[in-house]
Order: C-alpha cells, then structure tokens, then sequence
C-alpha cells in the first residue's frame, strides 16, 4: 500500500492507455492488411485483367492483319494495285507480343496461385491457369493456321489463302472465346477476391472488438482498483469530517500513512487539534464576549445616565454662561466705572502729589523753624543759669542774713532787758530771711522746673525737628509712593481698559460658547439617541453573543 | 498763689506778729528762749544764753590725738577754738555730708573757747517753763546719752505758735564735761 494514489491512478491509466495503444496499433494492422489484401487482389486483378484486355486486342489486330493481308490478296487477285506492305512481319511481331503475354499470364496465375489468400481465390486462380493453358494451346494451333496463310499471302497464292481461311477463322473465333472464358474465370477470382477481403475484414473486426472488451473490462478492473485504493479512506475521510461537522472533536483519525490519505489524516487530525483550540478559545471568547456585551450594555446604559446629566450638565452650562454674559457685561460696566474712578484716583493722586509736595516744603520750614526755636530755647537756658547764678547769690545772702538774725538775736539776748526791741528785730529779719530763703527755694524749683522743660522742650524741638525731618523723608517717600501709585492708577487703568476689551472679546467668546453649546446639546441628544441604539444594540450584542454561546457548547472537545 | 496773695499772706504774718509783741512783753518771766539746732532728724535746743554767736561752717584743722567728737580747731576772732562735733558727743556717728553746710555754735562758756558743730541752727524757740518735760536723771535711753538731756520740749509749745516740731533741751556743761578739763 505504499505507492502513492497519484502513482496509482497513473498506473491505472497507464495500463488503460497501453491496452488503447495496443489495441489501436493491433486494429491498425487489421486494417492495413485489409487494405494490403485488398490492394494485392485489386492490382493483381487488374494487372491480369489488363494483360487479357492487351491480349484480347492483340489478338483482334493480329485478325485483322490477317484480314488486311487476305484482303490486299483478294484485292490483288481482282488486279487491283495494291501497296505492297509488310503483313508478315508485322503480323509475326504481333504473334511474338501475344506469345510472350500468354507467356506471363500463365505464370502469374500459377503464381498468384500459390500466393492465394484463400482456397476459393487458389481454386479460381486455378481454374484461369488452366483456361489460359487450354488458350495457349489453342493460339498455337491458331498462329501455325495463321502463320501458313500469312506465308500464302506472301507468296500470293490466292488459292491457298482461300482454303486456309476457314480454319484460320474458326480458330480465331475459338481463341477469342478461350479469352473470355479466361476473362470469366477472372471474374470469379475477383469475386473470390472480394470474399476473401470481406472474411479478412470480418475477422479483424471481430478480433478488434474483443480486444475493445478486453480493455473496458481491464479499464472497470484498475477502475475498481483505484475505488478500493482512493475512495474507501476517502468516505471514512468523509465520515470523520462529518462527524467534525457535527461538531464532535474529540476523535482522530487513523489514517496515518506516507500516502496523500495519510497525509490528509495527519492534516485532520492537526486541524481537529488546531479546531478543539479554536473551540476552546471560540467557547471562551464568546464568554468574554458575553461578558463584554454585558459590560457594554451596562455602560451603555451608564453612559445614557450619564448623557442625561450631560445634558442637565449642558443646559445648567448653558444657563451659566447666559449668567456669565451678563455678569460679564456688568463687569465691563464696573470696570467702566472703575476707570472712571480710577481716572478720579489719578487725577486725586496727583492733587495728593502737590499736597505732599507741599507738605514737604512745610515739613523743611517746620524743621528750620524747630532749629531756631531750639536756638532760642538754648538762649534761654543760659539765661535761666544766669537766674540760677542770680538765686544762688540770694541764696548765700539769705543764709548770711539768717546767722545774722540768729547772731544778733543771741547777742539781744546777751544786752538783756534792753535788747528786747533788738530782738525782735532781729527775729523780723530772721523771718525775712527765711521767707527770701523759701522764696529763693521756691524760685530755684520754679527754675529746676523751667529748666526741665526747657530740657525737655530741647529735647522736643529736636525730637520735633527730627520728626519734622524724617516727616520730610516720609513725605518724600509718600511723593515717590503717591507718584508709584499714580503710576499704577494709570496701569490699572489701562488693565481695566483691557480688562474692558478682554471683557467685550469674551462677550463675543461667550456668545461662541453659546452657540458651542447649542451644537453640543444636539450632540448629546444625538448622543443620547445613539446610546439608546447602542444599548439596544448591544442588547442584540448579547443575545449573539449567548446564541454563540449555545453554538460553541455544540462542539465537544 | 499769684504774687499778690503771696504779698497778702506776708503782710498778714507781719501783722499778727506786731500784734503779738505786747503779749510777749507781758508773759516774758516765765518763758526761756532755746537756740532749735538740727541734727540729723533730730531737733536740740540749747539755751540762748550759752551761746556768743552762729559761725558758718569752715574747714577745721585736725588735732592729731584728740578725741573722736573734737572734729578740730579753727581760727575765730583771733582766737583758737576748739570744734566739738556735737552728733558725735552725743553717741551718734559722724555724718561727713553735713560738713559743709553746717553751722558752728561759739559757747560763751568760761575756760577754754569751745564751738559746737551741728548741721544747722534752725530758729530761735521761746518755751514756757511749764511746758518743759524735765527728763529722768536715768534716762530709758542709755545709748543716746541721755543724761545731757535735761528736757523735752514738745511740739505746740512755743509762746508765739510758731510752727516746728519738738526739740530735746541739752544740758549743755554735763555735755561738755568729757571734753573740757
């Protein structure tokens, strides 16, 4: 069983083609013998009819020789002047030719009589050989009569012609009779002939058609070879690939060989494998998938949700922004009116500039004037030491004056009764003295008191002179820092300027997003309708996809 | 108070005093006239007839070997006079800041001249005899020197009603005694 399908079949057809082959050059040869057979009767028919045709009017002429020479005798012997021609000769040569073609035709019949291709054509083949025989014998007898006359005709012997004539003619007459026999006998040969070639083709036909049955019988036997060698394995091939239709892949075939079948077995048996994984992978991809249609209807149904609160979501937007325009055109008011204000701010801060200038000048005039009240206080405080200096005197003077009120109320005292008076003079001056001594102690702390404040005025008119200093360098900073703040009031007011153009833009912008918004509110009720389509379909989806389900538990793996 | 009632408030102490001269002139056996020195916080009166005159303060010339109230001896009227430093003889410590501004008292004691130093002579007092609390003999106050007390003159008790607190009177030879020969 090891040769290959293709092997066998062109071996059958091989076997087939060699039975046609021969078959074709076996009823090739039949028929070229026919023809063969049919061409050797015809040319031999016809060869021999011609050589009897040829004698037949060689035998005629040699007559009428005969009659021209009796006939130029007679002629002659009525004294007519006859042209002396040359009978004889020419009567031999024709004699001759006669002579040799009997000659022929009698060997060519015991020839073709041997070489008969049947025994009916050997027998008429026999039977015209011995008429030409019989006509060989006859035409000598004919020539020697003949050849007497002709030798009196040429020796002008009237007489002897006349009585030789008869029998010259009787045998003509016979030899011209023994021909037609001959050609009879001819006849029944080529009648002998054609039955032959019709039992030659009768034979062959009957030997061709039975080799035609020998071949179709070989042909239905390689046939039935190659039904039992391909188309056996071919239906259980048949049967395995039905029962895979049905879906059963758990068997494998055994059709395991080196041939084309078991080239295929193996190959089905890799494709039922490679079927089983698809299966399998089919089976759970079409979980997944189901799984995954649910999902997908889920978040169908998800996104519907959420396309409603998209919409919400746009129409809450919608109003938002319709919200925005006019706060936006309340800003570009606001912000008109604060570049108005602004402008006033400017214009104040400018009107603030000069005050602080101004400030700053009156700052400078209340420093040189705090310095000069400081030079005056000083002058003052030397003239309130010169006071001190003046109470100090007092002072001493007064104490002076005490001991002497007490000295000379002591030596009052001392005169007795008469410094009476004395003493209370001196007790008027003691009083005195210490009245200028309270005084003077109340004078110097009215001047300690004067003079601390003018220490402390000093010190206040330098403090103020300091403050009125750094009040300048204040102002001055507050000149720079009212000039800044010009500076930003006019940069404010060119913001809120572009603040007002940025304003009006996203107006405009405003009213594209508004349009936007238009579009995306179609959107999403086109959105909304498609993801119901969506959900319906992924409704069908699931479905399928459980159809496909149903359809891959079918396979068993 | 404005110059005015200044001037007012000492024309009427002016006054009262010349108002009172007659009263003094009347009631003048039975009063005794003190010299009020200060010392310290303290106030001692000592007799007015004890005394020859009120000297300012001036440098004293240090005797070597003396006694810790002998502050010195000064030159006076062509006389040396010794100064007794009168916080010291009576017990207290020696104040140093008094010492410029202090009075000296010339005693007008017999033998040798002797000048009390005390931080100043305040004011001349008249005290009515009965209004002298006359101290113990053995004085509650032994760390004071009690014994050169001889009196106590309280406060509210001078004739003319001069303002002023009340005053020890000092004894002025029992003082005196350590220091003279």
């Amino acid at each position: 069983m090891s040769i290959s399908i293709a092997n066998r079949i062109l071996l059958g057809f091989a076997a087939v083609t060699a039975v046609l082959i021969a078959l074709g050059l076996y009823a090739s040869g039949q028929i070229s013998t026919v023809r063969e057979t049919m061409d050797r009767i015809v040319s031999r028919d016809l060869m021999v009819l011609r050589q009897l045709d040829d004698l037949g009017n060689n035998l005629r002429d040699l007559g009428l020789d005969r009659r021209n020479a009796v006939i130029s005798v007679l002629m002659r012997e009525r004294s007519r002047t006859v042209a002396d021609e040359q009978f004889y000769a020419s009567w031999n040569r024709k004699a001759d030719g006669i002579d040799s073609l009997l000659a022929d035709l009698v060997r060519e019949s015991a020839a073709f009589r041997q070489a008969a291709i049947s025994d009916e054509r050997a027998a008429s083949w026999e039977r015209l050989n011995g008429v030409l025989k019989e006509a060989v014998e006859n035409y000598r007898t004919l020539r020697s009569a003949s050849d007497a006359q002709m030798k009196a005709v040429l020796a002008k012997d009237f007489d002897r012609v006349e009585s030789t004539n008869d029998e010259a003619t009787r045998l003509f007459e016979v030899a011209v009779a023994k021909i037609g026999r001959a050609r009879s006998a001819l006849d029944e040969s080529i009648t002998a002939g054609q039955q032959g070639v019709t039992d030659t083709y009768e034979r062959s036909r009957f030997s061709i058609l039975m080799t035609l049955a020998g071949a179709v019988l070989l042909s239905l036997l390689v046939t039935w070879a190659i039904s039992r060698a391909v188309v056996r394995p071919i239906e259980t091939v048949v049967a395995f690939v039905e029962r895979i239709g049905t879906g059963d892949l758990t068997g494998r075939t055994a059709l395991t060989g080196k041939d084309e079948i078991g080239r295929l077995g193996i190959t089905l048996n890799g494709m039922v494998g490679g079927l089983a994984e698809l299966a399998r992978t089919n089976r759970s991809a079409t979980a997944d998938l189901n799984a995954a249609a649910a999902e997908i209807r889920a978040s169908a149904q998800e996104q519907a949700a959420s396309v409603e609160e998209q919409f919400a979501a746009v129409q809450e937007t919608a109003a938002t922004v319709d919200e925005i325009t006019h706060s936006g055109a309340q800003i570009s008011k606001r912000a008109t009116d604060v570049i108005a204000s602004a402008q006033a701010s400017a214009q104040t801060a400018r009107q603030g500039l000069r005050a602080a200038s101004d400030t700053a000048k009156a700052m400078e005039l209340i420093r040189e004037q705090g310095e000069a009240v400081a030079g005056n206080i000083v002058a003052l405080s030397e003239k309130t030491q010169a006071i001190g200096e003046i109470i100090t005197t007092v002072n001493d003077i007064s104490e002076r004056t005490h001991l002497l009120s007490l000295n000379a109320a002591i030596e009052a005292a001392a005169a007795g009764e008469s410094g009476r008076s004395f003493a209370i003079v001196a007790a008027e001056m003691k009083l005195l003295a210490d009245q200028a001594k309270a005084a003077t102690v109340q004078v110097r702390s009215i001047l300690s008191e004067i003079q601390r404040g003018i220490n402390s005025s000093v010190m206040l008119t330098e403090e103020a002179v300091k403050r009125a200093a750094t009040g300048k360098t204040r102002t001055d900073a507050t000149v720079r820092t009212i000039e800044e703040m010009a500076a930003r009031v006019d940069e404010g007011v060119q913001t809120f300027q572009q603040i007002v153009a940025s304003t009006n833009q996203q107006q405009l912008g405003i009213e594209q997003v508004m349009g936007a918004l238009q579009n995306i509110r179609q959107a999403s009720q086109q959105t909304a309708a498609g993801t119901r389509e969506v959900e319906m379909a992924s409704a069908n989806l699931t479905e399928l996809a459980q159809g496909l389900m149903a359809l891959a538990e079918r396979y068993r793996i | 108070m404005n110059e005015t009632e200044l001037y007012r408030v000492l024309l009427d102490e002016r006054s009262m005093a010349l108002a009172a001269r007659g009263q003094a002139g009347r009631d003048v056996a039975a009063q005794r006239d003190y010299l009020v020195c200060a010392l310290g916080n303290e106030r001692y009166g000592i007799a007015l007839g004890a005394i020859a005159t009120v000297l300012p303060q001036r440098l004293c010339t240090v005797v070597p070997g003396a006694p810790a109230a002998l502050r010195g001896i000064i030159s006076h009227a062509g006389i040396i006079v010794s100064v007794i430093d009168l916080g010291v003889a009576l017990g207290g410590g020696r104040d140093s800041a008094t010492g410029q501004s202090g009075h000296l008292l010339r005693l007008r004691a017999e033998g040798p001249p002797v000048a009390l130093a005390v931080d100043r002579v305040i004011r001349l007092a008249s005290i009515e005899a009965d209004a002298i609390t006359v101290a113990p003999t053995a004085g509650p106050h032994p760390g004071l020197g009690a014994e050169a007390v001889s009196g106590y003159a309280p406060a509210g008790s001078e004739r003319d009603g001069a303002a002023g607190g009340g005053f020890a009177i000092l004894d002025l030879p029992r003082l005196l005694r350590p220091y003279l020969p």
